[in-house]
């Protein structure tokens, strides 16, 4: 059984209204969601950030209904819509994935229904070829600093059956003609490839069932597969750290079959091995990491159907869940999204992700936090002639991008008790006076960048004595 | 009229037996050194203290005085810590005896002295670029020796060492200081010169 997401529904589209960020919010929450087309799959930010390409995958096959958003980022609002040209014809065919080459200039929409991928151009968002030959195309990766592709050809009806692909394509984009092909485990459905592009990785869905997926590695020189990772349970999505050490992959099962998937894995690309199983919501989809490589973000589709033709569908809530990439665990919060969210892009000053939700025909927003405060206590005692001040001194360090404006600081968890708000432009240094003895003091540090975002609270104890 | 009457003789019962005895009244200049180490470490190892202090013989051919002083101490510095300015006033006022030794022919007079002394310190010490001034009191002693010279015309030089001994403040008195409060130890060595006239 194979576990595509093609839920056949006709469930409603949420025509949300797109909501612009004008106050300061946390960190890990929705700050705006932009209606899309029907059921939003892959999606994919322009190198530059400014707009997003949606693949809006039709699942119910509507008139007219396959096609591409683009959304312009830059207030959070559907810009345009990419139809079939003439309307009449099926230029698109249930889009699946879109990928966006390094310059830009180009998209590169993925037909999961039949045989091609699209080729959209970006300046004037307008179809400009097709590219033949496939069998499902379910994914893209560009060779970095080259014009190659690879395409995962997860199978389709005008093909092999949907699930029943096994190979990739290579892809000359200037000829835009396919020159050759790697044999693959059975159903891939989704690819990668390391920043030197040395190595694509494919995760094999193959049959959805627990412990039966795999990750094939393949040397880009000579196309060998070169190792096969094994144990995963209905692999869907792979992304790899900036720092090309890590892949992670998740684990979605099955939306028709128990059990579904609740994990994500994380591999060592040194060794090809399996080295954490991190426990998620129901069925991890999509996989976002950000560009520090600090986080990795993983969409819970839960979306479960019966039935035959994928009719009965019945979404839940939808959730993206945070692992911290250090530690490979889940840190709060849980984001509550939209219904059935499928796949992740994060923009790349790493403010912002973009979250299809399928069944809700919308992208959510996410404000992220691209930044990171480190933070040290200590205590000075201020001597005068007759008497001492007991001082905190609290200082910060701050790294990442899209860097705070401003820092509160308060002495209680509940962010209620501020005692102070220190400029970006002055030291990060804060002197909490008057402090009693013989008690410990907490302080929680918030930083505000210029989009408002403000960031996870810092907590620092204050329990020993300054050198 | 009988008010006046009343002040005139009071003054010729005071003037009179002062010219009969010692009476110096002299205006000096001396150089403290603080000997407690926050001190010195706040507002350094040194600082000019001035005033009057008037000396009188309580009887005449008796070598006892009585003294009276005030003192006048004034510094500024940096908390220990932090660096904020601070800045201490010290009002010294002492009473006491001195015991004088004629040298010299009656040219000068060596002496010791003992003397009760109550301190009153002004602080400002500023906190968060906020003055928190306050006031206290304190109670000590003094140690002195020294030396008169005597000119011609009555005028007379005094050269002495001093040692006050003085604590301020209490230790529980937050709310007077803002701080923790602790008893300032502004005790110190003294060494200066005075310029007197003596009315005998």
């Amino acid at each position: 059984m194979t576990a595509k997401l093609y839920v056949r529904s006709f469930a409603s589209v949420f025509l949300l209204m797109g909501m612009q960020c004008m106050y300061a919010v946390p960190a890990n929450t929705v700050i705006a969601t932009i209606p899309v087309g029907v059921t939003p799959a892959g999606i994919a930010v322009t190198p530059n950030g400014a707009y997003a390409y949606v693949a809006n995958n039709n699942n119910y096959g509507l008139l007219h209904g396959d096609s591409v958003s683009v959304l312009d980022l830059s207030n959070n609002t559907l810009l345009t819509t990419i139809y079939e040209q003439p309307l009449t014809a099926t230029v698109f065919n249930q889009p699946y994935t879109v990928t966006i080459n390094a310059a830009g200039t180009k998209a590169y929409v993925s037909n999961s229904n039949s045989t091609t991928i699209t080729v959209i151009d970006t300046a004037s968002n307008t179809i400009t070829s097709t590219i033949n030959g496939f069998d499902g195309p379910s994914g893209m990766v560009i060779l970095p600093g080259t014009n190659t592709a690879y395409v995962n050809n997860y199978g389709g009806p005008q093909g092999l059956m949907s699930g029943n692909g096994h190979t990739l394509s290579i892809v000359n984009l200037i000829s835009e003609m396919i020159v050759g092909t790697v044999n693959v485990d059975l159903a891939p459905a989704a690819l990668a490839v390391s920043s030197d592009g040395a190595y694509v990785y494919s995760a094999n869905y193959v049959d959805g069932n627990p412990g039966t997926g795999t990750v094939n590695v393949i040397r880009t020189s000579d196309n060998t597969l070169t190792t096969t990772i094994t144990g995963f349970s209905g692999p869907f999505s792979i992304e790899l750290t900036p720092d090309g050490k890590y892949a992670y992959v998740t684990n979605f099962g099955s939306n028709n079959f128990v059990p579904v998937g609740t994990t994500v894995s994380a591999i060592n690309l040194a060794t090809n091995t399996v080295v954490a199983t991190i426990n998620l919501d129901i069925q991890p989809s999509g996989l976002g990491i950000t560009p520090d490589g600090r986080y990795a973000y993983a969409s819970n589709y839960n979306t479960l159907y019966a039935g035959s033709m994928f009719t009965n569908l019945t979404a839940g809530q939808g959730t993206v869940n945070i692992i911290d990439i250090a530690t490979n665990t889940v840190v709060p919060p849980v984001i509550a999204v939209g219904q059935s969210p499928a796949d992740i892009a994060i923009s790349p000053d790493g403010r912002f992700a973009y979250v299809t939700n399928y069944t809700s025909g919308a992208v959510d927003v996410i404000a992220l936090q691209s930044f990171q405060i480190s933070a040290q206590g200590c205590r000075i005692q201020n001597r005068y002639i007759n008497g001492t001040d007991l001082v905190n001194r609290l200082t910060w360090t701050v790294s990442g991008s899209s860097l705070p404006v401003s820092y509160s600081i308060y002495r209680d968890a509940g962010l209620t008790n501020l005692v102070a708000e220190v400029s970006a432009t002055e030291p990060f240094v804060y002197y909490d006076h008057h402090r009693s003895p013989n008690v410990i003091y907490t302080y929680y540090i918030v930083g505000t960048n210029s989009a408002g975002t403000t960031s996870v609270p810092v907590a620092v104890t204050v329990t020993q004595n300054c050198q | 009229m009988m008010k006046l009457k009343l002040v005139c003789s009071a003054l010729l019962v005071v003037a009179v037996p002062l010219t009969a005895r010692n009476t110096i009244l002299e205006f000096k200049g001396a150089c403290q050194v603080p000997t407690n180490s926050t001190f010195r470490d706040i507002y350094g190892h040194a600082g000019a203290l001035y005033g009057p202090e008037l000396t009188v013989q309580l009887k005449e051919d008796k070598p006892w005085h009585a003294f009276a002083s005030f003192d006048y101490f004034r510094k500024n510095g940096h908390s220990i810590g932090l660096c904020e300015p601070t800045t201490v006033k010290l009002l010294q006022f002492a009473l006491g005896l001195k015991y004088f030794k004629s040298v010299r022919d009656g040219k000068a007079d060596l002496y010791a002295g003992l003397a009760f002394e109550p301190v009153n310190m002004r602080t400002i010490n500023c906190i968060q670029s906020v003055e928190l001034r306050t006031s206290q009191w304190g109670f000590g002693g003094l140690a002195k020796i020294g030396a008169y010279y005597y000119l011609p015309r009555n005028f007379v030089f005094d050269f002495f060492i001093d040692y006050s001994f003085a604590r301020v403040g209490s230790n529980d008195c937050n709310s007077c200081t803002g701080l923790q409060s602790v008893k300032a130890n502004v005790s110190g060595a003294i060494f200066g010169i005075g310029l007197g006239y003596n009315f005998n």
